[in-house]
């Protein structure tokens, strides 16, 4: 077995840090005058979130930490009209807690990629290179 | 991945034969990329409970279906790349060719096993790694080590019962079929998680439990026991040169 096939399947591999980009929506149906909470886990550090109505939001984010079975907020009383995108800490279980005065849903999209995730992909990217082009000059010389 | 008391005609014909480049990657990547990809996309409910019963209950849901899915596609690439592989080699003889330069069978055997077992072993170290961070399920480390132990000794089982079906049926289609509907059967049916055979196959129940005692030493003891009657059932046959 060839040592060469380590980084191959290592860039494989960190290929997963770009899966959570093709992710589906998740939706929340929001009730008036009552609060609706669920928990999602999310791996990317920011989100999109559309209301479908152009009315005022209160949102309630907080991070659970299953080590030490608590819950920090993140976000406490956020509010917005229609779009906002908020900034997450870190990847894992968030509870979102929606108060809204009309119905409708909301729709909560993820994006983008942790700065360790791209570092990780391009650092063995750049080692595939290395190891393929010393590879083409073998047979070429 | 050299082991020194094997000797060079061994890992050369297993390097040949079962241990080449699309067997490496499939054994590595394939299982737990799969589990990682359904990982990603399950969405499981919520019973109802207290706050963090509820939480904890998710957050196991979401571990089970990376096993199932990891468990799943590791027995679709051991039916193809083991067991149809092994037997398509004795009778395309290109195995009996290494036993005319004075191969030895149960060295074969066993570095072929060990190395195949090395291969899921990196692959799910690094799948579960990337549960982690990526994933954010937030395990601890006696968590980390009792998941990977009981799927590591999963895995070892369905590697042995892989090369246990290969001798039995003795030919590559038949062993193919047979050892992937065996395994899929095992895995996917509901079998009462206290029955031996469900501790022995089914390591998923048993991700989280506190003492796992049973489930650790059952499948320890199958695996070894599948592994020493696939070794008879090999150095007993018939293999054309």
């Amino acid at each position: 077995m060839k040592y060469e096939t380590v980084p191959l399947i290592l860039f494989i591999f960190s290929l997963v840090f770009l899966m959570p980009i093709t992710k589906p929506v998740n939706t929340v149906t929001a009730i008036p005058d009552t609060t609706v909470t669920e928990t999602f886990r999310f791996q990317s550090p920011s989100i999109l979130l559309t209301f479908s109505s152009e009315t005022l939001v209160i949102l309630n984010v907080s991070f659970l930490d299953f080590t030490a079975n608590e819950s920090s907020n993140v976000y406490r009383n956020f509010q917005f009209v229609e779009q906002t995108i908020l900034d997450l800490p870190k990847p894992g279980f968030y509870n979102i807690t929606v108060f809204v005065t009309t119905l409708g849903t909301l729709d909560i999209r993820e994006f983008g990629v942790y700065p360790l995730g791209w570092a990780l992909l391009i650092a063995s990217l750049i080692l595939n290179a290395v190891i393929i082009y010393r590879r083409i000059r073998q047979y070429i010389l | 991945m050299k082991i020194k008391n094997f000797s060079i005609i061994v890992r050369r014909a297993s390097e040949l034969i079962i241990i080449r480049s699309p067997t490496i990657f499939t054994l590595t990547a394939f299982p737990s990329i799969a589990g990682l990809f359904l990982f990603t996309f399950s969405v499981p409910n919520a019973p109802e409970g207290m706050f963090w019963f509820r939480m904890h209950f998710i957050r196991q849901e979401y571990v089970a279906v990376f096993a199932n899915g990891f468990m799943l596609s590791l027995i679709l690439s051991l039916g193809f790349f083991l067991t149809f592989r092994w037997n398509s080699s004795i009778r395309d003889r290109s195995y009996g060719y290494w036993l005319s330069q004075g191969m030895s069978r149960i060295q074969y055997v066993v570095y072929t096993y060990l190395v195949s077992l090395a291969l899921i072993t990196f692959g799910l170290f690094i799948g579960m790694m990337l549960l982690n961070f990526p994933g954010g399920s937030q395990l601890r480390p006696l968590q980390f080590a009792q998941i990977f132990f009981l799927m590591l000794l999963g895995s070892a089982t369905y590697l042995s019962l892989a090369l246990f079906i290969a001798e039995l049926t003795k030919d590559p289609e038949t062993g193919l079929l047979v050892f992937v509907s065996i395994g899929m059967l095992l895995i996917s049916a509901q079998i009462d998680p206290r029955s031996p055979i469900a501790m022995i196959f089914d390591p998923i129940n048993y991700l989280f439990a506190p003492r796992p005692l049973l489930p650790v030493f059952l499948p320890l003891i199958a695996a070894i026991v599948l592994f020493a009657l696939a070794v008879v059932l090999h150095v007993r046959r018939d293999i054309g040169l």
